[in-house]
């Protein structure tokens, strides 16, 4: 999305010798790739106001997170589309949030556990067309997931023990769409293979 | 003396950036994806960050 303006950027830092001997690549890559990411978190921040549900949005952000930067899942090609269907997940999650009564929440949540763990287990990770993984990369991988997928569990039932159901439901909600991208993009994947 | 300070100011913010900019590569290297900000092709010379 930024990467001509994080070019001229990088060229500046080279040029005064403080980009600490990196290649340009490596400098714009991180350049673009931080500014997209920052925007997103920034915008979701902006949701949770907007919403009135600021703690809401950041722990949903980051027990999603948790699971997706291992499990991997589904990128749009254009990083507006990915822009725009992120922040409308966000959108749909504070609503969900917002909606549910707490009651229906525990169930919810189970019933949403028991669906995604499985689907997790036996696709993570999943590569993309932009980020394909070796043999070595796929064990890592698996095996940095299960990890998360344990301590996330462990957070969420806690959390419903400890009457949290709000949040324990936003971490569901995080590895159910943790799932449903890794899961999306396998039959993206076995689509473009047939 | 005020322009020295700028320069100097301008230089540290300069390694701050670079710094971000190296970490988060980094990090894209050693996970599969970032958050669900878009994933453009990593370029091979970052491949030597990879940490494991």
């Amino acid at each position: 999305m930024f990467t001509k303006q994080m070019e001229n950027l990088a060229d500046v830092l080279i040029k005064s010798e403080i980009s600490q001997g990196q290649d340009k690549d490596v400098i714009v890559y991180g350049l673009s790739a931080g500014m997209e990411l920052a925007l997103n978190i920034l915008t979701t921040v902006i949701l949770g106001v907007m919403f009135g549900l600021v703690l809401e949005s950041l722990i949903f952000l980051g027990s999603f997170a948790f699971i997706r930067t291992y499990a991997g899942g589904y990128h749009c090609k254009k990083a507006i589309n990915c822009y725009l269907m992120s922040n409308g997940f966000i959108i749909l999650v504070l609503s969900v949030i917002k909606f549910t009564p707490e009651g229906y929440m525990f169930y919810l949540g189970v019933a949403m556990l028991l669906i995604a763990i499985p689907v997790l287990l036996k696709l993570a990770p999943v590569e993309t067309p932009s980020k394909p993984l070796d043999e070595g990369e796929q064990k890592y991988y698996y095996k940095k997931t299960v990890v998360h997928l344990g301590i996330e569990s462990a957070v969420i039932i806690i959390l419903f023990l400890l009457k949290q159901n709000r949040f324990s439901f936003l971490g569901c909600i995080g590895i159910a769409l943790s799932a449903g991208l890794a899961f999306a993009q396998q039959q993206q994947k076995k689509h473009e293979n047939v | 003396m005020r322009n020295g300070a700028y320069k100097n100011f301008m230089y540290s913010l300069g390694g701050v950036v670079a710094s971000l900019a190296l970490m988060i590569t980094t990090l894209n290297v050693n996970t599969t994806c970032l958050y669900m900000a878009h994933q453009p092709k990593l370029p091979d010379s970052a491949k030597k960050l990879r940490k494991f």
